[in-house]
């Protein structure tokens, strides 16, 4: 005995031009098999149909290259047991960013965003012999933070990135702003907080709270976004 | 689609009308508060008495209040909006000059109104 699950999967190659379409797929799951995630259920559709493009590399929720929109809602194929969505099973790239391939989006955008808050440690002291020490309670301030893997899922949940993807940071990109605002052993605090201030880069956000509902690492961005405009009222006075 | 972000230094803008936007919202909210339990505790039973009431001296300070917090929040609020949405500068500057203009209209006919001129 086997079951069947329903797919209905978005198709678009640019190069082979045409409209971009959703395709169904019927997938055949024979009784007794393992506990199978989205993952597992597209490798065996790709069996099916090797034109089927989508990005996996771990597997285990730790790459975050499997960022899609699953029945509506962004998370990672690889750690979304197929069990728990429902037929047909709604599957569509990650919103707002161009399309390269069917499942596959053109990420520069979200990247260039991150890499505009200088996501690495500014110290200007010389560097020591051994490691930059904290202390557990300042070690423990990035909690919740470090753990970001980057899959795009919160920003591109959320409308404010929709809209002025090029001129609003995101959530990711926030949410790695306040990773190293918070960092004791960072020493570029002022310079952090200047660049944030601007109607755009962070104050776009609006607390819709798209990005901390779908993260799929239980990240809050919007809790860090809020800790980054607390950070510049306290500048203030 | 441009894919820099378009990174031309900070203007040192957002934080003051983010700011101004909370603390309009809580100055609004509790005269609003305020004024509907009053309304309810005692009614006014005539034209007489309501104007008394609110063009008392203490609530004709407390409205004014609330009608500056009230447009201060508006303009905030639209000024979003229109940053979120309007992309092309002049329909940006069209539309927020419109909404200015409403909104002074509104307060001068509310000054006027608190200043018994109407």
């Amino acid at each position: 005995m086997s079951t069947f699950r329903q797919f209905s999967i978005y198709r678009y190659d640019p190069d082979a031009g045409g409209e971009p379409r959703m395709q169904s797929y019927r997938l055949e799951i024979p009784d007794g098999s393992r506990e199978l995630m989205l993952l597992d259920a597209l490798g065996m559709l790709k069996a099916q149909d090797e034109s089927l493009a989508f990005r996996r590399s771990c597997r285990e929720g730790v790459c975050g290259s499997d960022g899609m929109n699953i029945n509506g809602r962004n998370g990672l194929a690889c750690i979304t047991p197929l069990r728990s969505i429902k037929d047909p099973v709604t599957l569509r790239p990650l919103p707002g960013l161009p399309v390269i391939r069917d499942l596959i989006v053109d990420m520069t955008q979200f990247y260039n965003q991150y890499r505009a808050v200088k996501p690495w440690l500014i110290n200007h002291e010389p560097e020591p012999e051994i490691e930059r020490l904290q202390t557990p309670a300042e070690r423990d301030q990035l909690d919740g933070l470090y753990e970001c893997i980057l899959c795009g899922c919160c920003s591109t949940a959320c409308p404010s990135f929709w809209w002025n993807p090029d001129r609003f940071l995101g959530p990711a990109a926030l949410l790695q702003s306040w990773r190293f605002l918070a960092d004791s052993r960072d020493q570029a605090t002022a310079e952090r907080l200047d660049d944030l201030e601007d109607p755009y880069r962070l104050f776009r956000c609006h607390t819709i709270m798209n990005c901390s509902d779908v993260c799929p690492k239980n990240l809050n961005p919007t809790k860090a976004i809020g800790k980054i405009k607390a950070a510049l009222m306290k500048r203030v006075g | 689609m441009k894919i820099q972000p378009q990174y031309i230094g900070s203007t040192r803008r957002g934080l003051g009308e983010w700011f101004a936007q909370r603390v309009s919202a809580v100055v609004a909210a509790a005269f609003g508060l305020y004024f509907l339990v009053a309304l309810c505790l005692a009614p006014p039973t005539d034209l007489e008495t309501w104007r008394a009431w609110v063009l008392g001296g203490g609530m004709r300070l407390a409205l004014g209040l609330f009608f500056a917090a009230t447009l201060i929040h508006a303009w905030i609020g639209m000024r979003s909006v229109f940053l979120d949405y309007l992309k092309p500068m002049s329909l940006r500057l069209v539309v927020s000059t419109a909404t200015g203009l409403g909104l002074a209209v509104i307060a001068l006919w509310v000054a006027a109104l608190l200043l018994g001129a109407v």
